[in-house]
C-alpha cells in the first residue's frame, strides 16, 4: 500500500518536475509500500505499451475496403461531359436566336449567305436536342 | 501533410488530397475508433465508412478548421453513430459500457503471465471517457497533445483521465494479484 502523500505523485511520476522527482525518489529508497505501488504502475505501463503501442491500419486497408474506396473514387469522378453539353446547349441557343433572326429579319439586312444561315437552324436543332437530353438527365 | 492536402484541395484534385489524407490519416482514425468503439473488427468497419465519408464530404471541406480537427471530428461522430447502432440492435446493452471490449479483450493477445492480472479485462472494465483516453495514450505512442485532439478534449482534462484510468488499474491489479496471493 502506498503512502497517502505520494500516491498521486506516483501515478503522475513521469510528469513530475525534477525537483519533485526527486522527492519522491528518496521517499521511495525507504518505503517498500511505495516502491511495490511503483513497480505496479511500471509493470502496467509496460504490458499497456505492449498490448496497444503497435496497433497499425494494415487490416483497414484489405484489398475489400481499397475496392470500395477505388469504387468511390471512380463514382466521383469528376466529368467534362455536363460542360461539353452546356457548350453545346449555348451554342444551340445561339443557332435558335440565329434562325429567329433569319426568320423574322428581312433578307437584305441579314446579307448572309443562305448556306450559313442553313448551318445556324441546323446547329439550333442539335442544341435544343441535346438540351432536352441534358434536362431529362439532370432530372432522372 | 495538412498544406499539401489543403493546396489539392484548393485546386480541386480531391483525388490526389484524399490519397494524401489516407496516408497520413488512416491509422489514427482507427486507433480513435478502436478506443471508442472497443472492438478491433468493428472498429476496422468503422474506419471504412470514416474514410468513405471523408471521401465524399472533401468538396465541402471549408478550411474553417484544421485537416486533422475536420477528419477526427467525422471519425468520433461516426463511431458514436456505429456505438449507437449497435446499443439499439441489442448487442450490447446502454446500462453495460465496455461490452464490446470485453468481448474484443478475448482476442487480444496478452503479455501477462499464467496467474497474472488480466489487462484488457480491466481496461474494457474501465468508465468509458477513461478507457478511451488510455488506449488512444498508448497507441498515439503517448502523446498527451494527440490524445486531446483525438478526442477534442482539452488537455488538463487528458491527464485527469488518464490519472484516474491508471489509479483505477493499480488497484485492480492490486485486488487481484491479493486474490491471487490468498489462494
Amino acid at each position: 500500500m502506498a503512502c497517502a502523500e505520494f500516491e498521486e505523485l506516483l501515478i503522475d511520476y513521469h510528469d513530475l518536475p525534477f525537483p519533485e522527482r526527486t522527492r519522491v525518489d528518496s521517499h521511495l529508497a525507504g518505503c517498500s509500500g511505495c516502491r511495490e505501488y511503483m513497480s505496479i504502475l511500471r509493470q502496467l505501463d509496460n504490458e499497456l505499451t505492449a498490448l496497444y503501442s503497435g496497433m497499425t491500419a494494415h487490416r483497414a486497408l484489405q484489398p475489400r475496403f481499397r475496392s470500395r474506396i477505388a469504387a468511390e473514387t471512380r463514382l466521383a469522378r469528376l466529368s467534362y461531359l455536363p460542360e461539353i453539353l452546356d457548350f453545346i446547349g449555348g451554342a444551340g441557343i445561339v443557332a435558335i436566336v440565329s434562325s429567329l433572326a433569319w426568320m423574322l429579319l428581312p433578307r437584305e439586312a441579314l446579307a448572309l449567305p443562305d448556306d450559313l444561315l442553313l448551318a445556324c437552324a441546323s446547329l439550333a436543332l442539335a442544341g435544343a436536342t441535346w438540351a432536352g437530353v441534358r434536362a431529362y438527365a439532370d432530372l432522372k | 501533410m495538412d498544406e499539401q492536402i489543403r493546396a489539392r484541395l484548393d485546386q480541386k484534385q480531391y483525388a490526389e488530397a484524399f490519397k494524401l489524407l489516407l496516408s497520413g490519416y488512416d491509422g489514427k482514425v482507427l486507433h480513435l475508433a478502436y478506443s471508442i468503439l472497443g472492438n478491433r473488427a468493428l472498429a476496422e468497419d468503422s474506419t471504412q465508412d470514416i474514410l468513405v465519408r471523408i471521401w465524399r464530404a472533401l468538396p465541402a471541406y471549408r478550411g474553417q478548421s484544421s485537416i486533422s480537427t475536420w477528419v477526427f471530428a467525422i471519425a468520433r461522430n461516426t463511431c458514436l453513430t456505429a456505438l449507437r447502432r449497435q446499443r439499439k440492435s441489442g448487442m450490447v446493452s446502454l446500462e453495460q459500457p465496455g461490452v464490446l471490449l470485453k468481448v474484443d479483450s478475448q482476442s487480444v493477445p496478452t503479455t501477462r503471465e499464467p496467474g497474472g492480472p488480466d489487462l484488457p479485462r480491466l481496461v474494457a472494465q474501465l468508465p468509458e471517457k477513461y478507457r478511451q483516453v488510455i488506449l488512444l495514450f498508448y497507441m498515439e505512442e503517448k502523446s498527451y497533445e494527440e490524445v486531446a485532439h483525438l478526442l477534442g478534449l482539452p488537455m488538463g482534462t487528458v491527464k485527469t483521465y488518464l490519472h484516474r484510468a491508471r489509479k483505477a488499474l493499480a488497484a485492480a491489479v492490486m485486488e487481484a494479484n491479493m486474490e491471487e496471493g490468498g489462494r
